[in-house]
Order: structure tokens, then C-alpha cells, then sequence
């Protein structure tokens, strides 16, 4: 373990992290909106995260055994669950809002994505014009809308339990199965010839989430609805 | 019965009906790997059909229990199940237990939170034993999750068993509730097949499982759908 954490010093991994994370924190504190200060938080803990993520599939990958299928297998589980791993705050939290529940979870999944495309980015020649920039950019909207999405299941899962404690833990579990499921082919298919299904699914989570939740907003009465 | 609800109650289940009989027929005079792939594609379309349907209805009916439990467990059967054929497209099939195989038995727990959920429905008693159920299931399905990541068969099998076994205890209280008893049966009847198929008890029994999986499913989700209880 401490070979590997030397490891992640040699990377860019955590220079990246940090200088963005010690600006953010500044910011949290300084902001005064408190649904500001949960949505900021938690997209800090994302890049945070990514930390974690690489130490442990690091780990997984010193076994041969399972070196070839940390990236199809392993490494979604280990970054669906560190992404919402503070989600279990909310657990407890009654008077936080839906939809403030799903953004934080959303943010999360965000600011991990941030690293994670900076580490893309860094790792290939800089693009020289902008027609070369475009795959980048493409990639960049998705891995992000995947993440995002991704953590946002979770969240939701935790929305529509509010008020049932004891089938709370299977139905984000299973929905916890669910984003690892969607994380893991976006990673199988991205380099394939169905790379445009990879591409697509992200989208289209995030379109029934919005329906979803304007469908909620619609039988509220069309406005926030504080618990 | 509009014409869309009599195709949806009385002709699907009908042609999956004469689907399951001529391919159990087949396979038994013959193994054909064509018939076998053309109902795996079948079962697909059942379950992506029977995920879009529920999740509608759970959205239009602005459904926060039941049916929308019931939805989230058929998006996981159904995603589970296109991944492999998506791996299968790009010549990628794993040689492990892969991600979409724990996709699919995680659809037990919402199966489980939505008969639980039913069963408050029904009658308050039993609360601790359904907390234990539930923490039990729970338990299960983290066994599941280390079966995928160690690549581990039989204690995927044990889990698979396991998860099967807590959600037809919970179909078989539900029996005696007229309301409930149509799903309390389609949930025993897909527990005791895969729990059948699981342990390999005939391979009879397996083709017969094979050849009638849509029409159980597309039971199934029209238990859902036909329950008349919500939040």
C-alpha cells in the first residue's frame, strides 16, 4: 500500500486534485447559501475521491487474477461506491430537499469526472487545432453526464425512500448495481464499434431524470418543495 | 378493454404462450443454437417492453412505491441482460462473473422492497420479521458483490439462492390477500424457476424455464401494473 501511495505522488493525480480542491474550500466557507455550500461540498468529496479510487484499483490490480477485469468489473463498483459514500449523510436528514439530495449526488459524480478527464487530457498530445479538439470534447460531455448520472441513481434511490427506513438499504443497493452496470459499459464499449450506445445512454438517463423530476415538480403543484 | 390493453393482457401473453411451447418443442427433438439465441432476444425485448410500460405508468401515476420498486427491478433485470448482448455484439464476452449478472440478481431486492412495501400495505404485524428479511437480503447481495469481484461461483450460487428464497417467503405471506395474490404468485413462480434453474436440479426443468421466461415476465409486470394500491 505505501509502494502504491508513492505511486500516486509520481502522478499528476493529486496536483490536480488539490488545486482544485483548497480554491473550493475556500469557497464553501465563504458562500452562505446552504444549498451552495451541500452542492460544492459534495462535488469537493468527487474530486476527492478519485484519491481513493485509484489507490484502491490499484490494489486490485496487483493480483493477476483481476488485473484484466478492473476495468470492466471492479473499478465501477469501487467508484460508484466512494462517489456515494457521503449520500449517507442524507440518511438522517429530513428537512434536505429532494432535488437538493440528487444535485449533491449529481455533483459528486461531477467532480470525480473532473479528475478523471484531467488525467485523460494530460495523458494524450495537446490538440494542435479545433477539429482535433472535438473527440476531447465529446468524451469530456459524456464522461461527465455518465458520472453525473451515474451518482444521481443513487441519489434518487435515497429521494424515494425517505420515508421507508427499512427497505432504504436494498433499494440503493440495487440501484447502487444499476450505476455500476451503466458505468461499466460505458467503459467496455467507449473504445468499440458501439461506441455511440456509450455515448448515448448517459444522455438518455439524464433526459428521463429531468422527466422524472418534472413529473414530480408537475404533481407538487410546480414548485420547490422544502421536507 | 381498449384495443392497446387487450394486446397488452391478452395477445402478448398469448403469443409468448405459443413461442415457449414451440421452442420447448424444438429444442427437445433438437438443440438449435438459433431457436436458443432468437428466445434470448425475445426475453430481452420482454423485459426492455415490461420496463418502459411499468416505468410509464409509475411516472404518470406519479407511483412512489410499488409499481415504481416493481420498474427499477425490471430496468435491472433488463440492463443486465442487454449488457451481455452488447458485450456478445462487440465480441467481448467475459469468461467471469461480470457486472451485468449482479445487476441482475439486484433486481430481487427491489422485487423484495416492493412486496414488503405490499405486505405493510396489507397488515402492520410482522414488522420485525420483515426488517430481518430485509437486512437479511441486504447481506446477500453484499455476498453477491464479493462473489463478482473474487470471481467466486458458489458463493454467487449461495447468494443467488439466498435472495430467491427471502422473496419467496415474502410472496408466500402475501398469499392469503386477494389484492396481492396475482403478483405474490408471479414472484414465487420466477423465485422457484431460477432457484431450480440455479442448483441444476433437470435440465427439463431448465428448458422449460428457458421457454416460458418472457411469459412469466410479462405476467409479472401486469401484476404490478394491476395492483391497485398506492402512495
Amino acid at each position: 500500500m505505501i509502494e502504491m501511495v508513492s505511486e500516486l505522488f509520481r502522478t499528476e493525480i493529486p496536483g490536480f486534485v488539490f488545486s482544485m480542491f483548497i480554491p473550493l474550500l475556500f469557497l464553501i466557507f465563504m458562500v452562505r447559501d446552504k444549498q451552495a455550500k451541500y452542492i460544492l461540498s459534495y462535488f469537493c468529496w468527487g474530486l476527492i475521491s478519485v484519491l481513493f479510487a485509484y489507490l484502491l484499483n490499484e490494489w486490485f490490480t496487483t493480483d493477476p487474477s483481476q488485473s484484466e477485469r478492473v476495468s470492466s468489473n471492479i473499478a465501477p463498483i469501487v467508484e460508484e461506491i466512494l462517489k456515494a459514500l457521503p449520500l449517507l449523510f442524507f440518511f438522517r436528514k429530513r428537512e434536505i430537499s429532494d432535488k437538493l439530495i440528487i444535485y449533491c449526488a449529481m455533483a459528486a459524480g461531477i467532480g470525480f469526472s473532473v479528475q478523471e478527464t484531467l488525467y485523460y487530457f494530460s495523458s494524450i498530445a495537446t490538440a494542435s487545432s479545433f477539429p482535433q479538439l472535438i473527440p476531447l470534447l465529446v468524451r469530456t460531455v459524456t464522461t461527465c453526464l455518465m458520472h453525473g448520472m451515474s451518482s444521481a441513481i443513487i441519489g434518487f434511490g435515497i429521494t424515494i425512500t425517505g420515508h421507508l427506513k427499512n427497505i432504504r438499504i436494498p433499494i440503493v443497493f440495487g440501484l447502487l448495481a444499476l450505476s455500476a452496470t451503466i458505468h461499466s459499459l460505458f467503459n467496455i464499449l467507449i473504445n468499440t464499434r458501439l461506441a455511440i450506445i456509450a455515448l448515448s445512454l448517459p444522455a438518455i438517463l439524464y433526459f428521463l431524470g429531468m422527466a422524472l423530476l418534472s413529473g414530480n415538480d408537475y404533481a407538487k403543484g410546480g414548485g420547490e418543495n422544502e421536507r | 378493454m381498449n384495443l392497446k390493453q387487450q394486446i397488452i393482457k391478452k395477445i402478448l401473453p398469448l403469443v409468448a404462450t405459443a413461442w415457449g411451447i414451440v421452442y420447448f418443442i424444438v429444442m427437445i427433438i433438437q438443440t438449435n443454437e438459433a431457436m436458443r439465441s432468437v428466445n434470448n432476444y425475445l426475453f430481452v425485448i420482454t423485459c426492455f417492453f415490461v420496463t418502459i410500460y411499468t416505468m410509464v405508468q409509475a411516472i404518470k401515476t406519479n407511483d412512489n412505491g410499488i409499481l415504481l420498486y416493481g420498474s427499477l427491478g425490471f430496468c435491472c433485470l433488463t440492463l443486465g441482460n442487454i449488457y451481455f448482448i452488447l458485450l456478445h455484439l462487440v465480441s467481448s464476452v467475459p469468461d467471469y462473473i461480470s457486472i451485468g449478472y449482479f445487476s441482475d440478481i439486484c433486481c430481487y431486492l427491489f422485487f423484495l422492497s416492493a412486496l414488503i412495501r405490499l405486505k405493510e400495505y396489507v397488515s402492520q404485524n410482522h414488522k420485525l420479521i420483515n426488517n430481518v428479511v430485509v437486512f437479511l437480503s441486504v447481506i446477500a447481495a453484499i455476498i453477491c458483490l464479493y462473489a463478482v469481484i473474487s470471481n467466486n461461483d458458489l458463493v454467487m450460487t449461495v447468494a443467488v439462492t439466498l435472495l430467491d428464497t427471502f422473496c419467496a417467503t415474502v410472496a408466500v405471506s402475501l398469499l392469503p390477500n386477494r389484492n396481492a395474490r396475482f403478483l405474490a404468485i408471479m414472484m414465487l413462480t420466477i423465485c422457484l424457476c431460477d432457484i431450480l434453474v440455479t442448483l441444476n436440479f433437470s435440465s427439463i426443468i431448465a428448458l422449460l424455464v428457458q421457454a416460458f421466461v418472457s411469459l412469466l415476465y410479462l405476467l409479472f409486470g401486469q401484476s404490478f401494473i394491476s395492483l391497485k394500491v398506492g402512495d
